[in-house]
């Protein structure tokens, strides 16, 4: 994947700066500039590389992992940053690319990290500046909860795009409690997680700012349950994960572990739950 | 102490109707449930109730020179009748999934109220009463971190004295302003006035 081979010969006196160019025009974000579609594949799996590392580094953050070590280093690479932004944790969670190997590959990798935190970072800033709405939206027969970003919504649509295919590529590790009862991943649960996670983890303001989506996600559930000697059940439908679930009743995906400690007697793990389950939910 | 009282009295009026046999069709207007044991009909007297008729018929002094209801309470609430209530507590009440709700102050409701109903004064379904969101989860909807969820929230008919009063339409009013899906409540205009001039079953304190 050499630059230099698609160009002619004679300019290779001009190479530098050619390189030079091209670096600027990726960091500009005019990537579509290429039409060879091997490059595009390869593009493709850098940016999902990329992500499946930054959500690697954010399920780290939040399974309890037995390495106490770890997790020291990790609130020691947060820590020294005056005053934790969302944009702050994202850059922290994303592995700073070595500025060892200066290959036009590498560059075009690194341009599209720029892009891809970017579109984050828009996303979440405009989660805290309030610019969105937590909707409920009929889909493949039945209702989804979804997330409308007002000044990232092409973002939020990408997003969601590419970490569908990070996870059915396998590159992501996802956690079990966005696995569905279908067997498949629900990448817009997946994007709730990492909105919401970022924004938990950030400043007074993104806190409060996760609390509103929080209440907002709970509010838009069209889910249905049944009162049963006072207790509240849910019936677990196609498509649902057990982050999903918590999200409907308690506005966030990591609130799953509660449902999953009250139904310990149904579920094996937080991956195995089962369309037609009736799951006993705690009172918020 | 109050919502639990409260709860408590929905659950007792929700569970009042659940041995309901109803019929509502074309021929009979007709329904017999039991209530604490007792059973009750639904029934036409051949005889006017000209007691209860004045009873009901009490406009508020504040819409003069004419208290008439309009036809409609909110946009998109349904307004119902007699045969529709009669259905909706056949069919809904008596399965514990939907309320018949009086949306009169206690001392009206005294005078006397539809059987099978609950007491929801549209006074209590005010945004700054600390104990709405009891209220709400009474019929029916959720409640997280000072938010409402209405997707369980119980299918209401609503009435008041009748059409010359419009607390109906108060409770209706405050109970959307909450967030209440409007296609989950319907509006009884006739309501006690038209529902005793037409000879219907009614219960007071004293029954």
């Amino acid at each position: 994947m050499n630059f230099e081979t698609q160009k002619p010969a004679k300019t290779s006196s001009s190479t530098p700066w050619i390189i030079a160019v091209g670096a600027v025009t990726f960091a500009l974000g005019a990537v579509g500039a290429f039409t060879i579609a091997q490059m595009n594949q390869s593009r493709q799996n850098d940016a999902i590389a990329i992500l499946a590392a930054q959500l690697a580094e954010m399920q780290v953050t939040r399974a309890q992992t037995p390495d106490l070590l770890a997790i020291t280093d990790q609130a020691a690479a947060v820590v020294p940053t005056a005053i934790p932004s969302a944009s702050a944790v994202l850059a922290a969670r994303t592995p700073s690319a070595p500025a060892v190997a200066v290959s036009l590959a590498d560059k075009t990798a690194e341009a599209i990290a720029i892009a891809n935190r970017n579109k984050m970072r828009m996303l979440t800033e405009g989660v805290v500046a309030g610019l969105y709405s937590v909707t409920s939206e009929n889909a493949n027969g039945g209702t989804r909860i979804a997330l409308n970003s007002r000044n990232a919504a092409s973002t939020a649509a990408e997003l969601e795009g590419l970490i569908a295919q990070a996870a059915a590529n396998g590159d992501i590790d996802v956690p079990q409690s966005i696995n569905t009862s279908d067997g498949t991943v629900d990448s817009q649960t997946l994007l709730f997680d990492l909105v919401q996670q970022s924004l938990e983890d950030g400043s007074a303001k993104e806190v409060a700012a996760a609390q509103e989506m929080r209440r907002r996600a709970f509010a838009a559930s069209a889910a249905k349950t049944e009162i049963v000697e006072g207790k509240r059940f849910y019936t677990v439908e196609a498509g649902d994960s057990l982050a999903y679930i918590s999200l409907q009743f308690y506005g966030s995906t990591n609130a799953y572990e509660t449902i999953f400690n009250a139904n310990r007697s149904k579920i094996a793990s937080p991956d195995k739950i089962q369309i037609g389950q009736r799951l006993l939910i705690p009172e918020a | 102490m109050f919502s639990r009282n409260f709860a408590t009295a929905l659950a007792v009026g929700a569970g009042l109707g659940t041995s309901l046999i109803a019929q509502a069709n074309a021929d009979v207007i007709k329904a017999g449930f039991t209530i604490g044991g007792v059973e009750k009909t639904f029934q036409q007297s051949q005889t006017l109730n000209f007691e209860g008729i004045s009873a009901f018929h009490n406009p508020s002094a504040d819409c003069a020179p004419l208290c008439i209801a309009p036809l409609s309470a909110v946009a998109g609430v349904e307004t119902i009748g007699e045969r529709e209530v009669i259905g909706f507590v056949a069919e809904v009440v008596s399965q514990g999934s939907g309320l018949l709700i009086d949306s009169r102050e206690p001392e009206d409701r005294a005078a006397g109220y539809i059987p099978a109903s609950v007491n929801v004064p549209a006074s209590l379904v005010q945004p700054d009463n600390p104990f709405l969101t009891d209220i709400m989860q009474a019929l029916g909807s959720r409640s997280f971190e000072g938010m409402l969820n209405f997707s369980d929230a119980m299918p209401l008919v609503i009435f008041d004295n009748g059409p010359s009063t419009s607390v109906a339409s108060e409770l209706i009013t405050q109970l959307i302003a909450q967030g209440y899906p409007a296609d989950k409540l319907s509006y009884y205009r006739g309501g006690m006035l038209v529902w005793t001039a037409l000879g219907l079953t009614i219960e007071d304190a004293k029954s």
